[in-house]
């Protein structure tokens, strides 16, 4: 449950951040070094809860620490405060990590380099975020089956943020990666009433055309 | 009236049963940032370019391009109501618009909507709106001719059926009137005729839309509108619509004419969209790929091989120029596409020259060999006497004592101009046009008192519609002319000379009576 209220935080955060596209780009180079460097020393889930730990309980907890990473001190006075602020606490790969971000000037893309982490993290170990967004909330049985029918869809392990949204009348709404899949009661009214439309406007057509309607007049 | 409910039971059921597992699978991204007809989008990583999308409100865009983390969309529709963070999908298809017969008489949009409150357009034809022009092997040469009913462009620039022929000019030099005319002349032609406004006022387009109508020309002609307050995008893709809608006869064996008007317009929305998309700037700060704009466009007017069906594709594109500078890029870059091009002159026109269409620099590069024989035959020299007439007319403004050869080539061309001369929306059909130049260029109104020309010319149709329906029916049959029309045709003329100069004397007899009767008063 608890890793389900973290990933829903994640997804919105994404939903936020995303809009500096131009930043996502830069935290994937980024991530991927970040990634290749845990998996080579073997503790990749340590490393990854090392740098969530950082960002939730010293970045979010102290917003000024934030605002020196992204101020205009140099490089050198941000490296030397990272040694003092964390290098009792740090594992090394980590506070290397920030010391190369501190040199090029990253360190203000520390949160979506988390993002892109997880992503990456994900992508390799085969797990798929899925939003899941119904109109009643599920219960866990519900929840269990829709993870189970999506495993053997996606061929990985589906990681389920659920939703609920009152507007969808019933039925769900899943989101993978760019791809939604619409099973809403919403949307079906919406196709039932566009298909109302054509019928009738066809009919109103044709029954005109049967009067000798002529071209142009 | 009352529901037999036993009988639809079973209708509703199946319905219902068909209808379960209908899931809406889309691709989806959001909208970074929107204004001035485009919208950045997040997402749609599968989206291809070219394809159509749709925004939350319903309004449709197409991917323009594709970015590394965003897509940049052009949105055909009213961007305002569109805002950032809404959803975008994609739907896995092509722009596309309504065509056939359901489309002839109405007024458009580039989408296809109406915009003539005739309600909704109900056809299941659609065409895409970008298509690939036929290849080599599916086009033959052109050889039927597109009368425009216009005397000076059927003898001297005569269009063929599948040409591209440009009008070119500065405002206010008749090019529409030219697209408008060539319109109403084909009526009981066969030919459907469409015609594209691309940022012009709406109510400039209202006007030509009711002289269409008024002339019977709407039954046959659809009228395509991107106004100019329509967003830049509607205007850009308008041709390719309109040329949607056109070649849907083309291929099945119709022939089909299209105006756009005006395609600098076109050009002009194409650089917004391409700067806004940030595409790099070129000459006169148009994107690179401008020139491919206009000929991937024209390039899909053709005059189709028998086994496609010999259908036809016609345009007529309008290129509008600043103080007559045809060395602009679009001009250049739209002379070049084309199979030759009518320049229309602003001194022409205001000397009453109309259409003010200056000779010596118009051509046609194919449609010589779609000319109808008879034609062929007597506007062969036209050009030539109308080249040394303004040679010798410049001369002969400096007042020089002129020798009889010289004044008679005058002469000849004074008449010759005065009767090219031709109003709006009168267009004459070909055989007219045959009998008028061929008394021109024979030298039979040498001796009619110039602003006689035009009365002359009235007349004589007539009178050869009324007491020689002969020569018209044979030149019908045969579109030739032989000796013996020939001289059927100058017997005519020469009756007619005699009839004409006896009307003139009975007019001038009693202007004196009158004259007289007055001064007696």
């Amino acid at each position: 449950m608890t890793q389900d209220a973290s990933a829903s935080q994640n997804m919105s955060e994404a939903a936020q951040a995303a809009l500096d596209v131009g930043a996502q780009q830069i935290a994937k180079v980024y991530a991927k070094a970040f990634m290749g460097a845990v998996e080579a020393s073997g503790k990749t889930d340590e490393a990854i809860a090392e740098l969530d730990s950082l960002i939730s309980d010293v970045l979010d907890g102290f917003p000024g620490l934030a605002q020196l990473f992204s101020s205009d001190l140099s490089a050198e006075e941000k490296s030397a405060m990272i040694d003092r602020v964390l290098g009792s606490q740090a594992s090394p790969l980590m506070l290397n990590f920030l010391k190369v971000l501190s040199n090029h000037g990253r360190l203000d893309v520390l949160k979506p380099i988390q993002r892109a982490v997880h992503q990456l993290y994900d992508q390799m170990r085969n797990r798929f975020r899925v939003r899941v967004t119904t109109a009643l909330p599920l219960d866990d049985a519900h929840r269990a089956q829709i993870a189970e029918q999506l495993r053997v869809m996606l061929g990985g392990e589906p990681m389920l943020d659920v939703n609920t949204d009152a507007d969808l009348l019933g039925g769900l709404v899943l989101r993978v990666g760019d791809t939604v899949y619409d099973g809403s009661v919403a949307t079906r009214l919406q196709q039932v009433r566009q298909q109302m439309i054509n019928r009738s406007v066809h009919e109103i057509q044709s029954r005109r055309d049967r009067f000798g309607y002529s071209e142009g007049n | 009236m009352k529901f037999k409910a036993d009988e639809i039971a079973s209708v509703i059921q199946k319905e219902i049963e068909t209808y379960h597992s209908q899931i809406d699978v889309r691709e989806v991204g959001r909208v970074l940032e929107v204004g001035d007809g485009i919208a950045r989008v997040y997402g749609l990583s599968g989206v291809m370019a070219g394809e159509m999308v749709q925004f939350a409100n319903g309004v449709t865009g197409l991917a323009f391009n594709l970015e590394e983390n965003s897509v940049g969309v052009i949105i055909l529709g009213d961007y305002l109501a569109i805002a950032e963070g809404d959803e975008v999908k994609s739907t896995g298809q092509l722009l596309s618009v309504p065509v056939g017969d359901a489309v002839m008489g109405r007024v458009l949009d580039p989408l296809g909507n109406p915009l003539d409150g005739k309600g909704p357009v109900v056809t299941e034809n659609r065409r895409p709106v970008e298509f690939m022009a036929p290849g080599i092997a599916g086009r033959s040469p052109v050889n039927e001719p597109l009368q425009t009913g216009i005397k000076a462009i059927d003898a001297m620039t005569p269009i063929g059926r599948g040409q591209r022929e440009l009008i070119i000019g500065d405002r206010k030099t008749g090019k529409t009137a030219i697209g408008i005319d060539t319109i109403i002349n084909q009526k009981n032609s066969g030919v459907k005729c469409f015609y594209v406004a691309i940022g012009q006022k709406e109510s400039t387009v209202a006007n030509v839309v009711e002289a269409l109508r008024k002339h019977g020309a709407m039954d046959y002609t659809t009228v395509i509108v991107a106004g100019a307050s329509d967003p830049a995008p509607l205007q850009y893709v308008a041709p390719y619509a309109g040329t949607a809608m056109a070649e849907h006869f083309m291929y099945n064996g119709g022939h089909a004419l299209v105006v756009y008007d005006d395609l600098s317009k076109q050009a002009v929305a194409y650089r917004q969209l391409s700067l806004l998309m940030r595409r790099p700037p070129g000459r006169e700060a148009y994107p690179g790929d401008v020139f491919y704009a206009h000929s991937r466009l024209l390039e899909r007017s053709a005059k189709l091989s028998k086994e496609l069906g010999g259908g036809s594709l016609t345009s007529l594109p309008i290129i509008e120029t600043l103080e007559g500078e045809v060395s602009a890029y679009i001009p250049t870059n739209v002379i070049s596409i084309t199979d030759g091009q009518i320049y229309l002159q602003p001194d022409l026109f205001f000397a009453g020259q109309r259409p003010a269409m200056n000779v010596g620099i118009s051509v046609s590069r194919v449609g010589g060999a779609a000319q109808i024989k008879a034609m062929k035959k007597v506007a062969g020299g036209l050009r030539l006497v109308l080249a040394s007439f303004r040679e010798l007319e410049a001369f002969a403004q400096l007042g020089t004592d002129l020798d009889a050869d010289t004044q008679r080539s005058l002469d000849r061309g004074y008449r010759m101009v005065e009767l090219l001369k031709q109003g709006q929306y009168s267009p004459l059909d070909v055989y007219d046009e045959v009998l008028t130049i061929f008394a021109g260029t024979r030298g039979y109104l040498d001796k009619v008192p110039r602003d006689q020309v035009a009365v002359w010319e009235k007349e004589f149709l007539q009178f050869v519609r009324d007491r020689k329906p002969g020569i018209r029916s044979k030149m019908i049959e045969t579109k030739d002319m032989d000796a013996g029309l020939t001289k059927e045709m100058e017997d005519a003329i020469t009756e007619f000379q005699t009839h004409f100069a006896g009307q003139r004397e009975k007019e001038k007899a009693e202007r004196e009576k009158s004259k007289l009767s007055a001064m007696k008063v």
